[in-house]
């Protein structure tokens, strides 16, 4: 099968090592992806905004960029929703290309569940054993494209310790743009989460599916003189594999 | 309050009155997680969906039930009135005052009346109006607007509460719970014995037998819609259901939603005045159908789903945004995630800007509404149409359209990472504006030092080993 | 066009050419038995603050109106209430009462709700600090939609359901019971046949019955009209016939009989008043007057 990596800008920009990590993973399970060049922004902020004529733009970009490929596989519970959920919304009425939008959604899917409900694999090592993280579920994933069980089960099986954390299905207050444009509040949402992460045992580090999330995070928490170290599924999924670098 | 303002009056009150947010957070956490014990007991999934169905055929079949109702009403000895703002509301209520010469009303909580302006338009007849559910005598007493649908005075604290009854009840300043109750009863006691003129407004109105239903706690309404001898109820036209039976599953699917109990501790199921043979009881209902822009909301296919709500405050207490501020930095009747569809719904996308882009679009409402009202869905759809018209921050468009035209070209999006990491300052700057908002209350930006498209060059070729 | 023409016709134009969406059927949950049914109702209504009791025979009755009464010092009691389910205790109004006593018509399982009626009169309901409420075992529906099922259309301005004693959290999330209705909800699920008092109430209601259509006079010279006589209550207008409407009791003109007959002075409307209570003494003493027993 052909696959496709859209490693999605923020984790092009910001967590370029998720990158790694993500081909590295998947090649360890026989697959064997391709990363196609033109690939840039799924266009999720302009959707978002309202400005659909500039995401139509985007989307259209990225579908031409990810014509022909089996599976288009990404480290992002938002960006996949986007591809999956919204894609098809801004291209209904519009023929042959909701066809193909249609068509690229249901080739579209998050790491996690790639590999659990694609390739059918739910262990991938246990070079996780003895660590202890608290996992943030992204909105985008959890709601939209339904990966709740899927991220927990891999890094568990391979021997994580994921800490009870009462607010760890809430909004971490990134949202994209709305993370400057009502930055206020955007920031109240993310100490709301670190304010209950437990403090013993304290977590190694806060997990998610999501890029947007951990930078916005990790921000709050470096600018609180707390400095939690966050780090992106695909890594610690590849450590699992692969054992700690 | 414009409602424009709610990004400067939010970020104000998190600075000032951080206790505000404490007490906002406490009581949502406490009725959401309530709610979720209450859905979890019972067959939620298949109750929504009843409910969102039978809203469905009532506002698809509105002006047939409107008929029926106002047939059934008359017939019941309910004096019925229309009206399609404000104005008309006023009249009705001055026409009702002069009749029975009310000097004195006792409400019972509605956020219709506070739509509709109707307590400053009874004082200025001459009318003392006392608010009698206690979360609306707490937020009169301090001269606000309510700052949640089910419990206008979430925001306010113990001591805040016994400094303003200490003020206006001469209760003394370290009063208990317990005695402030007792005062605010004695005090509201002896309104609801003198009273002319109850108001309230209704939960539902059922269609088939003209019934006026109300759902409390406290027992206010059912006072105020008891002793006076006047009972007028405001009812929004969406609020009808269309049989008796639907109250089956509406009381109970109401109060889980609301504040996870089984029912309201009280429920009115009122038929019109006293009977022969009763000695208490109003001796005039009427009741006011009220449009204030619902028919519009009707119209409109796309975004017309938000008239299914029936104002539970599901969606404000599991909503993440809401839970850092409350209501008031909303400027609007209705807060939280119904607020924020209703009121461009209500009053169009300008005037309502951009209380609509106070979400991060996260699901949590649409997951817990009692009706399945997809809120972020129509959140997208008033961006977009606000987009379309223009409304939007000064040079908003500029950059969106600049962005997509770095992103549709690859080679411009890999110059612009490498500009990003040439100026590695400029996404920790404290000055350039969009960064800067970043900036304030979180850590710079640092960028991975190569970005993948570049790795990608130095591990295609890898292989398992 | 009026404001009614208006809005109709825009609700008209917004749903033109939109069918009508199908109206889906009730939803059916499985009935309770009798037993489920009362345990479901008991740990729905005390979870919500309530008290509840079966009460399978009158001196079980006695016992839990004993209770209710204690430290009390006056009871309105609803006009549907039986003898055997009334408190020993002065009749007050409602505004005074320190217990209400009611008579429900129908209770709800899954709710833990009872049902009450206007006929009995809102203020007994609401005012009072503790209220008891009798409910028939027979009318105890496991499920709301049954309960409603049977109220459709019942006769009454207004019907109540209520589950629990008054309360709000809104001083600062801080639960506080008996806001404005009553901080104590009793429940006497009522498993017995409570029988009326025995000949004397018989004899009396015959009594009251011949004065139906006629009209009176009380002690000041008022005139006022019979209107009905039922088993439980004496309907008497006022004014001749042209005022309100009152209700009294029968139960509260056979008490005052009884109390005559051992001997308690009963000469007018208020030595009515101090010995039995006021239900519209007035009219009662006029009435007890009118057939000899006082």
């Amino acid at each position: 099968m052909r696959v496709a990596l859209f490693a999605t800008c923020l984790v092009d920009q910001f967590f370029a090592q998720a990158g790694v990590a993500t081909v590295r993973l998947l090649r360890s399970l026989g697959v064997e992806v391709d990363f196609p060049r033109g690939q840039t922004c799924c266009g999720q902020p302009a959707f978002n905004a309202g400005h659909w004529d500039e995401a139509r733009r985007m989307a259209r970009h990225t579908l031409a960029v990810f014509e022909g490929y089996d599976y288009v596989v990404l480290p992002s519970g938002s960006c996949g929703s986007m591809l999956k959920t919204h894609y098809p919304e801004l291209f209904t009425g519009r023929g042959l290309e909701y066809r193909r939008a249609v068509d690229l959604a249901e080739r579209t899917f998050e790491l996690s569940q790639f590999i659990v409900r694609v390739l059918g694999v739910e262990r991938l090592g246990d070079g996780l054993a003895g660590r202890r993280f608290a996992y943030h579920h992204g909105c985008h994933a959890l709601r939209e494209l339904g990966v709740e069980e899927e991220p927990v089960l891999l890094l568990k099986n391979a021997g994580a310790e994921l800490v009870p954390w009462e607010a760890d299905r809430e909004c971490c207050g990134f949202g994209g743009v709305f993370s400057v444009k009502m930055p206020a509040v955007s920031v109240a949402m993310a100490d709301r989460k670190l304010d209950t992460l437990p403090a013993e045992p304290a977590p190694e580090a806060l997990v998610s599916t999501d890029a947007g999330c951990l930078l916005h995070l990790a921000g709050r928490s470096r600018r609180r003189g707390q400095a939690l170290p966050v780090r992106h599924l695909a890594e610690l999924l590849w450590e699992a594999r692969n054992g700690a670098s | 309050m414009a409602l424009r303002d709610y990004p400067k009056r939010a970020a104000e009150l998190l600075e000032r009155r951080p206790e505000v947010r404490e007490s906002v957070m406490r009581a949502a956490l406490h009725f959401d997680r309530n709610r979720a014990r209450a859905y979890a007991e019972v067959d939620a999934e298949a109750w929504r969906g009843y409910a969102r169905r039978v809203k469905d055929r009532l506002l698809t079949g509105l002006d047939r039930y409107l008929e029926a109702v106002e047939a059934r009403l008359t017939q019941n000895g309910v004096r019925v009135h229309w009206a399609e703002g404000p104005e008309d509301v006023h009249r009705v209520l001055g026409e009702i005052v002069r009749a029975a010469g009310v000097r004195r009303a006792v409400k019972a909580k509605s956020m219709l009346s506070e739509e509709l302006g109707v307590n400053a338009f009874l004082e200025a007849q001459g009318v003392e109006v006392f608010e009698t559910d206690l979360g609306e005598f707490i937020i009169q007493l301090a001269g606000e607007p309510p700052s949640h649908i089910v419990g206008p005075a979430i925001h306010k604290s113990l001591a805040e509460i016994q400094r303003l009854f200490a003020e206006h009840l001469g209760t003394p300043p370290d009063a208990s719970p317990e005695a402030l109750a007792a005062a605010a009863r004695a005090f509201l006691r002896e309104k609801f014995l003198t009273a002319e003129l109850g108001i309230s407004g209704a939960n539902f109105l059922v269609a088939e037998t003209g019934t006026i239903v109300l759902v409390e706690n406290e027992g206010n309404i059912r006072l105020s819609t008891s002793l006076p001898r006047v009972h007028v109820a405001l009812v929004g036209i969406e609020k009808l259901l269309p049989r008796w039976e639907d109250l089956a599953v509406f009381l109970q699917l109401l109060a889980r939603a609301a504040t996870g109990q089984p029912i309201g501790t009280f429920v009115s199921l009122i038929q019109g005045p006293r009977r022969p043979g009763e000695t208490e009881g109003p001796e005039e209902v009427h009741v006011v159908l009220v449009d204030n822009g619902r028919s519009a909301a009707l119209a409109d296919l796309e975004a017309g789903e938000v008239l299914r709500c029936i104002r539970c405050g599901a969606c404000l207490n599991a909503c993440p945004v809401y839970r850092q501020t409350g209501g008031h930095p909303f400027g609007f009747v209705y807060s939280g995630p119904i607020g924020e569809v209703l009121a461009p719904a209500l009053l169009g996308p300008r005037e309502a800007y951009p209380l609509y882009h106070a979400s991060t679009l996260c699901g949590a409402c649409a997951e817990v509404c009692p009706v399945e009202i997809p809120i972020p869905k129509l959140l997208l759809t008033w961006r977009r149409r606000a987009a379309e018209e223009g409304i939007r921050l000064p040079l908003e468009r500029e950059l969106v359209r600049g962005y997509a035209e770095a992103m549709v070209r690859p080679r411009a999006y890999r110059l612009a990472s490498k500009a990003m990491r040439a100026f590695p300052g400029a996404l920790r700057s404290e000055r350039l504006p969009l960064v800067r908002a970043w900036t304030r209350l979180r850590a710079g930006l640092e960028p991975s030092p190569r970005p993948f498209h570049e790795l990608w060059e130095e591990i295609k070729d890898e292989r398992e080993g | 066009m009026s404001a009614r023409d208006r809005i109709l016709a825009r609700v008209r134009r917004a749903l033109a050419g939109r069918p009508e969406a199908v109206l889906p059927p009730i939803p059916e949950e499985p009935s309770l038995r009798e037993e489920a049914a009362f345990r479901l109702f008991q740990e729905r209504l005390e979870a919500a603050g309530g008290r509840v009791l079966r009460v399978a025979e009158p001196e079980a009755a006695r016992a839990l109106l004993a209770e209710a009464a204690a430290g009390v010092e006056g009871a309105w009691v609803g006009p549907e209430v039986p003898a055997p389910l009334r408190p020993d205790l002065p009749d007050r109004p409602p505004e005074t009462a320190g217990l209400g006593v009611s008579w429900a018509l129908a209770g709800v399982a899954e709710t833990g709700s009872v049902v009450l009626s206007s006929r009995e009169g809102r203020k007994g309901q609401l005012l009072v600090p503790r209220h008891l409420v009798w409910l028939p075992g027979d009318r105890l529906f496991a499920r709301l939609a049954e309960a409603l099922a049977a109220l459709k259309g019942a006769d009454a301005a207004a019907l109540a359901l209520h589950s629990g004693p008054s309360k709000s959290a809104d001083i600062g999330q801080i639960m506080v019971k008996g806001v404005h209705g009553p901080g104590e909800l009793w429940v006497g699920v009522v498993a017995f046949e409570p029988e009326e008092a025995g000949d004397g109430a018989t004899e009396l209601t015959e009594a009251l019955s011949r004065l139906v259509g006629g009209t009176l006079r009380t002690k000041r010279g008022e005139p006022f009209l019979v209107e009905a006589v039922s088993e439980r209550v004496v309907r008497v207008r006022t004014r001749g016939g042209e005022g309100k409407r009152l209700e009294l009791p029968v139960s509260y003109l056979a008490r005052a009989v009884e109390r005559a007959r051992e001997g308690a002075d009963l000469s007018g409307p208020s030595r009515l008043r101090k010995e039995v209570g006021d239900r519209a003494a007035a009219y009662a003493w006029a009435i007890l007057h009118a057939l000899g027993y006082v």
